[in-house]
């Protein structure tokens, strides 16, 4: 169990810093850009319904989608950065592949779903803040809710009465999730046993 | 010890910070969740009144679906009133059965015939196939004729008269008939050429006796023979080839400024023995037709039907005499008394026939509810249906501020069945019949409605939901404010509207509170539907 337990620390001292820091960046990127996006829409008197402020889905849209996508990967990447000493380290613990890839696994989804509600909490935020950029009348809370159930982007990330889709969600990250960890973590170690 | 733990900290600092986030991204998934989802039942409507005061509404409630951009939909339970409340309730998935295809009901489009002279449509297009007897070439007599006037590699329109051409209207048949089990168009023009529509054709083709198809539109052919309108002309167009030969031909609608035949009818009822159908007696300028060739001239004919057999046209029998120059409006069954309900108009008068199958004899005041309660009983009805003969049953009413020309237009006249209640718009007089206890139709309302071109207010239309507590007419109309615009700018709203015998007494408008920005690009159009189940007075 403590082996467990030191693995993981392993990874949390390794790189949690750093995914927070992607974290917030994305997340202050997104509210900034948004709200000065939609502030310049509304300068230029353009009648834009809100859902589509936040583009037709994640890679054809706005900045918003775009920046789930980039600050996702990006986490992924930070996970699976382990140093060459933390390796050796790993490597050392006695500990199978399996279990360590495992007990990545694990950290890496903590990683994610941490993001994942900084994004609602974003999202959740523009809305609220809206009115000062964007037009006249503020979302009230009614339209907020039809934002979030009528664009396929908050859909996406806060899949409202929508099982089906969050299991496809969730299914499409790990799928993600294993590949960004066959191409890191797991080549990490492996070369190091190579040598 | 403290040195110990500052040690511990510094070490774990990060691990802590994870459980913290881990917690509160729990907490604020679970809270924006609630948040967001809690605020779904809130579609509020703002309304705004066109005429009246809404205290005319008192009493009355309605239970609307609003589906919004077929992805949200809204139970809405409306009280309206001095203080009208509307009450909704969020569906994530459609309420609606799918397989009903929506919620429009196509209970009345299961049966029909048609006839029209389908100058217009492509059916006639290959008309110039030589291969066709001389009789049916004759539009393309009139191609060659046009073609010999105009230099190779030219091309030219002409209008020409019909009655060059034809002698009598040639028709196109389509009949849509429960047929063994079978919906399908039996449409066949009186070559013999077999067309259906594309949703029938493939099980149609499979299953059906094209012969006995291919009968029913020669018998309806020769039975109807009408002797085309000598003004009637029609636009035909013709290009030759470099070769000297007719490359390309075709004819255009009829000319609209000149009389046309159209005979698209439309009116049919079906009972269970027989299906009844009319069609105008009259062309789009309101020249009568020359129905002394048709066996008993104008008016409801009757084709005896089975459902193992299908039609029997060759028993076609004209059953109830009209005058050609009257405006049908509509024609319906009334299964419970077993009555066809007839409404025409003149210039002058508004009337509805209501007459007794099989043979459409006029019902006598009292009769129907006898009639009814015989067949209820299962009493020979042939009994009751003599005695019940008479003149009573007709009602008219006299019309004010309507022309003939005006009759020719269908926009200027709407009829609205719902049960037990006849409504009819003349122009903008409102004629309400509402079925008594003798099951008869008697005339309850008739007023004058104001204009609609000043203000918000909209005439009843044909989908609109209709209810009548004796004194007063509810109509609900959920097709948007003005129904006369092709993209509505506001479909979202729905309209309430009370009619006494004063004239109108309310009319107010409701709006859902779907943010403006919404309603704006073409992604993002509203498509809103709202349906009725409904209205309780």
């Amino acid at each position: 169990m403590n082996r467990y337990k030191s693995v993981f620390s392993l990874f949390v001292r390794c790189s949690f810093g750093k995914a927070v820091a992607v974290i917030l960046i994305t997340a202050a990127l997104q509210s900034f850009l948004f709200l000065h996006h939609v502030s310049g829409l509304a300068a230029s008197n353009q009648n834009i319904c809100i859902e589509s402020l936040f583009g037709s889905s994640l890679t054809n849209g706005t900045y918003f989608g775009i920046l789930f996508l980039t600050g996702l990967t990006l986490i992924m990447l930070v996970a699976n950065m382990i140093g060459k000493s933390s390796a050796y380290t790993l490597n050392r613990l006695g500990l199978s592949r399996k279990s360590i890839l495992f007990c990545h696994w694990i950290y890496t989804s903590i990683c994610i779903f941490i993001y994942w509600s900084s994004q609602i909490v974003t999202a959740f935020f523009i809305l609220q803040n809206l009115s000062s950029s964007y037009s006249d009348s503020m979302p009230d809370d009614f339209n907020i809710f039809l934002v979030f159930w009528r664009s396929d982007v908050l859909h996406k990330i806060l899949p409202l009465y929508d099982p089906v889709d969050l299991i496809k969600t969730l299914a499409e990250i790990s799928l993600y999730e294993f590949l960004i960890a066959f191409c890191g973590i797991f080549s990490t170690l492996e070369k190091k046993e190579a040598k | 010890m403290k040195n110990s733990l500052l040690k511990s900290f510094t070490r774990n600092w990060r691990l802590l910070l994870m459980t913290v986030l881990v917690i509160s991204s729990v907490c604020s998934i679970f809270y924006i969740y609630n948040y967001v989802s809690s605020a779904s039942d809130d579609v509020e409507y703002s309304s705004e009144v066109i005429y009246g005061d809404a205290s005319a509404a008192e009493g009355v409630s309605a239970d609307l679906w609003l589906e919004f951009k077929h992805d949200s939909y809204w139970n809405l339970n409306c009280t309206f009133g001095s203080d009208t409340k509307i009450f909704s309730k969020f569906y994530p998935t459609s309420p609606f059965d799918e397989d009903s295809g929506s919620y429009v009901d196509y209970k009345d489009a299961d049966y029909e015939i048609r006839l029209d002279t389908g100058y217009s449509s492509e059916v006639y297009l290959d008309n110039l196939d030589s291969s066709l007897p001389g009789e049916y070439n004759a539009l393309g007599e009139a191609m060659e004729d046009l073609a010999a006037e105009i230099l190779p590699g030219e091309t030219k329109s002409k209008d020409i008269y019909l009655k060059d051409y034809f002698d009598f209207y040639r028709l196109r048949v389509q009949a849509k008939v429960p047929y063994n089990d079978l919906l399908g168009y039996h449409s066949i023009d009186e070559c013999g050429r077999l067309f259906s529509s594309e949703a029938a054709a493939e099980s149609w083709f499979a299953s059906l006796n094209p012969a006995s198809d291919q009968a029913i539109a020669q018998q309806l052919q020769s039975f109807f023979r009408i002797p085309v309108l000598p003004e009637d002309k029609l636009m035909i167009t013709v290009t030759r080839g470099q070769n000297g030969a007719v490359a390309d031909s075709s004819f255009g609608l009829p000319v609209t400024e000149h009389e046309s035949a159209e005979l698209d009818s439309g009116f049919c009822v079906m009972t269970d023995e027989a299906f009844y159908f009319t069609f105008q007696g009259h062309g789009s300028k309101g020249t009568c037709f020359d129905f002394s060739y048709v066996p008993g001239g104008y008016g409801i004919y009757r084709i005896p039907y089975s459902a193992e057999a299908g039609l029997d046209t060759s028993q076609i029998s004209m059953v109830y005499g009209l005058d050609p120059a009257v405006q049908i409006l509509e024609m319906d069954y009334d299964a419970e008394t077993d009555m066809i309900l007839l409404q025409y108009a003149t210039a002058e008068k508004y009337v509805l026939d209501q007459l007794y199958v099989p043979d459409l004899v006029p019902v006598k005041a009292g009769g129907a509810a006898e009639r009814a309660a015989g067949a209820a009983s299962g009493a020979a009805t042939s009994e009751t249906t003599g005695a019940a003969v008479g003149a009573a049953a007709t009602r008219v009413v006299n019309l004010d501020n309507i022309t003939s020309e005006d009759l020719l237009d269908s926009y200027n006249w709407t009829c609205i069945k719902s049960e037990d209640l006849l409504l009819v718009r003349l122009k903008n007089q409102l004629i309400l019949l509402a079925k008594n206890s003798d099951g008869l139709y008697d005339v309850q309302l008739d007023i004058l409605l104001p204009d609609e071109e000043d203000s918000n207010y909209a005439w009843p239309h044909k989908d609109d939901v209709i209810s009548y507590d004796g004194e007063k007419l509810v109509c609900i109309s959920t097709i948007g404010i003005k129904y006369s615009m092709m993209y509505n700018d506001d479909p979202a709203s729905f309209t309430l509207a009370v009619y006494d015998k004063s004239g109108i007494a309310y009319y107010g408008i409701y709006t859902p509170n779907f943010n403006n920005h919404l309603d704006c690009d073409w992604d993002c159009q509203y498509r809103c539907t709202l349906d009725l189940d409904k209205t309780k007075i």
